[in-house]
């Protein structure tokens, strides 16, 4: 918890700042209680680059609906300056550029000290592009710090914000966000305030915090994704074929495995299909020695008599008690 | 003095096979620079990471050990295909032969070999060691097949074709074949049918064994390599010799009056280039250098199918060929005279060396 000591608990003495909201609410999510703090001491200009309008929701006017709520929520945090950029929601990827261009133009026109952005690891696409492009412009204005806040999240930080003061009113603001927050506005409210809650882990003092990163020293893509990895160095292109290679080595070795163990057991079931054959061929003969006993003369002669037994020797008759005593005989000599 | 380094499988001084002959030359020719060369055998280094395919581990691990050389101690490194395996990072100038791709080896096999089998050759040999072997590295195809494998498979730009090289002044028809055969023990009165390369589906050898049973009027030679899956078949008209050197295979190559080469893959097939040098006919499958060459007259008289499952029609053809070789010699005189002249002007040694020294900047 060493890192606990340089974590800051004061926004910087500023007096612009710009906020990029992907969608309208993400900026009250993710840094509503700040914007309530010191929107008296920071002029704050809300950017929202879409207008949220591939929400899942059944109206026609989910875009207005949208702006709407989100000019709301910033009447009640203090923040009046808000542009809207209309990149179309979802598809920030598709229009880098645009974006960039629009973006350049905020950041000469307001020349804001500050620029709050979604994390680079905040996992919705149209956020990470947020980032990206913020990380990239401010390369072009160093002067200008970017501040990354949380949303879907939870980030590495250097910055915490404690706003139980103002808790009520994020809270108030969240609830004009009826349809951005599918009219649901009950879970997200607490899901984003468990958020702010969870922070207190950290200052083991009981109270609501909005986390944030604001880079100081560190520049470029490679370094910010260092600082929010704890500098856990990426393997080596060796240690990653190595790796890559021992998965599919043992998957082979597996399949290897099992392959030898099918051949097992299809020469078990060879063997058993060759005694199979051999009894059923038995069988097949025994069968045709019955079937030549069955047509023979004897055989024929017999079912004959057997079946005019009765009629030839009576039961009970001179004749039956002769042929009974005969066979009796012969049954006793025989066997 | 300059070094350079040469990262093989096995040690060309003790195995034989088509990479270590091609080894051999290399390094006679890289001294002839004035480079002293050293050479890192994968097969004398042990299986260091574990891996359940021992050879793969060793691969693996002498790659690797690259990593520990310092920049400068040698002036370049070439690495045979894959045998550079885990050499990624590559903080010395390299060059990488590829002597075949294994995913198309696989591929030409798959039929044939179990499915882990396939699985390992072309993932683990091919997508991985082999793509690795390429990065950082100036690419040498040993075919126009080779490279355009590497092309489809890995998306490789920026190869080099230098076909394998043949020395034809040292391989041609010795004309005592009579004595050749008494050397041999080889009857003088049976036509002899040769098959050179090791004894294994790859090579076409469920082909050969047929043939050598269905045609016992010929006279088989088969003079097998290091690493074969089995032995060869034995039979009063079969022989099998193993480890000969080259001036014994110049003998085999004059003594046989064809070879039969049905291999499912070849890179380049060099025994096929040496056996064209000596003079012999050689009845095969399009498969390395000898793709183009059986697109030519006389020679497409000699080509046979790349062997599929069902053998028949592949039989068929190469008794048919062996037909018209014997029955029309003229076209055994024609195929074999101008199948010399084709390696002496494409790829005698001297060609190759010219070529090798120009990408390797030993001039």
């Amino acid at each position: 918890m060493s890192e606990l000591n340089d974590i800051k608990y004061e926004f910087p003495d500023i007096e612009r700042a710009l906020i990029l909201s992907p969608h309208p609410d993400d900026e009250t999510l993710g840094c509503g209680g700040t914007i309530a703090l010191y929107s008296k001491r920071i002029d704050f200009t809300v950017i929202a680059l879409s207008d949220g309008e591939a929400i899942d929701l059944p109206e026609d006017n989910k875009a207005d609906l949208r702006k709407g709520e989100l000019k709301d929520a910033m009447k009640i945090l203090g923040a009046r300056d808000i542009i809207f950029l209309h990149v179309p929601d979802g598809q920030f990827r598709q229009h880098r550029d645009e974006i960039r261009e629009k973006l350049t133009g905020l950041f000469i026109l307001k020349k804001p000290q500050m620029v709050f952005s979604p994390s680079l690891f905040d996992s919705h696409p149209d956020h990470i592009e947020t980032a990206i492009a913020c990380i990239e412009l401010v390369e072009r204005f160093p002067s200008i710090k970017i501040v990354f806040y949380e949303v879907y999240n939870p980030i590495r930080f250097n910055t915490l914000i404690d706003i139980s003061k103002v808790v009520e009113t994020k809270k108030e603001a969240l609830t004009k966000y009826h349809f951005s927050m599918l009219k649901k506005e009950d879970i997200f409210i607490s899901s984003i305030l468990s958020l702010n809650k969870f922070r207190s882990l950290f200052t083991i003092k009981d109270s609501y915090y909005e986390a944030f990163w604001i880079h100081n020293t560190i520049r470029g893509l490679p370094d910010i994704i260092n600082w929010f990895t704890y500098s856990i160095s990426p393997p080596s292109p060796e240690d990653r074929l190595l790796s890559a290679i021992r998965v599919a080595d043992s998957l082979v070795y597996q399949m290897r495995t099992a392959e030898g163990e099918v051949k097992e057991k299809d020469s078990v079931i060879r063997h058993l299909t060759y005694d199979l054959n051999k009894k059923e061929e038995i069988a097949s003969d025994l069968q045709n020695q019955i079937h030549l006993m069955e047509e023979s003369i004897f055989w024929k002669f017999a079912r004959k008599f057997h079946s005019i037994k009765d009629r030839l020797l009576p039961e009970k008759s001179l004749r039956r008690l002769l042929y009974e005593r005969i066979i009796f005989v012969l049954k006793n000599r025989l066997f | 003095m300059k070094k350079a380094l040469i990262l093989t499988g096995f040690n060309p001084y003790s195995y034989s096979g088509g990479i270590e002959t091609f080894t051999k030359a290399l390094i006679s020719l890289i001294e002839l620079s004035n480079i002293k060369t050293e050479m890192i055998c994968a097969s004398d280094f042990s299986n260091t990471y574990n891996l359940y395919h021992e050879f793969i581990g060793q691969v693996y691990t002498a790659g690797r050990s690259l990593l520990s050389i310092r920049s400068g101690t040698y002036d370049f490194v070439i690495a045979n295909g894959y045998y550079g395996g885990g050499y990624l990072t590559k903080n010395l100038k390299t060059f990488t032969i590829f002597h075949s791709t294994h995913t198309g080896y696989a591929d030409a096999i798959k039929g044939f070999i179990p499915l882990s089998t396939y699985l390992e050759i072309r993932y683990i040999i091919g997508e991985l060691l082999e793509q690795s072997c390429a990065s950082g590295a100036r690419i040498i195809a040993v075919s126009n097949r080779v490279k355009s494998e590497l092309e489809g498979y890995y998306g490789l730009e920026d190869i080099e074709v230098i076909p394998n090289p043949v020395d034809t002044s040292f391989f041609f028809r010795l004309h005592d074949k009579e004595e050749l055969r008494n050397k041999y023990g080889i009857p003088q009165n049976q036509k002899v049918g040769l098959f050179v390369g090791r004894w294994e589906i790859s090579k076409g050898r469920d082909i050969v064994e047929r043939l050598m049973h269905e045609l016992n009027d010929l006279f088989w030679v088969g003079v097998t390599s290091t690493g074969g899956e089995a032995s060869p078949p034995e039979g009063e008209n079969i022989t099998t010799l193993s480890g000969l050197n080259m001036a014994q295979m110049r003998e085999i190559y004059s003594l046989s009056d064809f070879m039969l080469l049905p291999s499912r893959y070849e890179g380049f097939g060099l025994a096929a280039a040496e056996a064209m040098a000596s003079g012999l006919p050689v009845i095969g499958s399009p498969v390395g250098f000898l793709e183009g060459i059986y697109l030519k007259t006389p020679f497409s008289a000699m080509s046979i199918p790349i062997a599929l499952p069902d053998k028949n029609e592949i039989i068929a053809k190469i008794k048919d060929s062996i037909h018209k070789l014997f029955s029309d010699e003229n076209l055994c005189e024609e195929i074999s005279e101008k199948g010399r002249d084709i390696i002496v002007k494409n790829y005698d040694i001297a060609v190759w060396q010219e070529r090798m020294k120009n990408i390797l900047c030993l001039n």
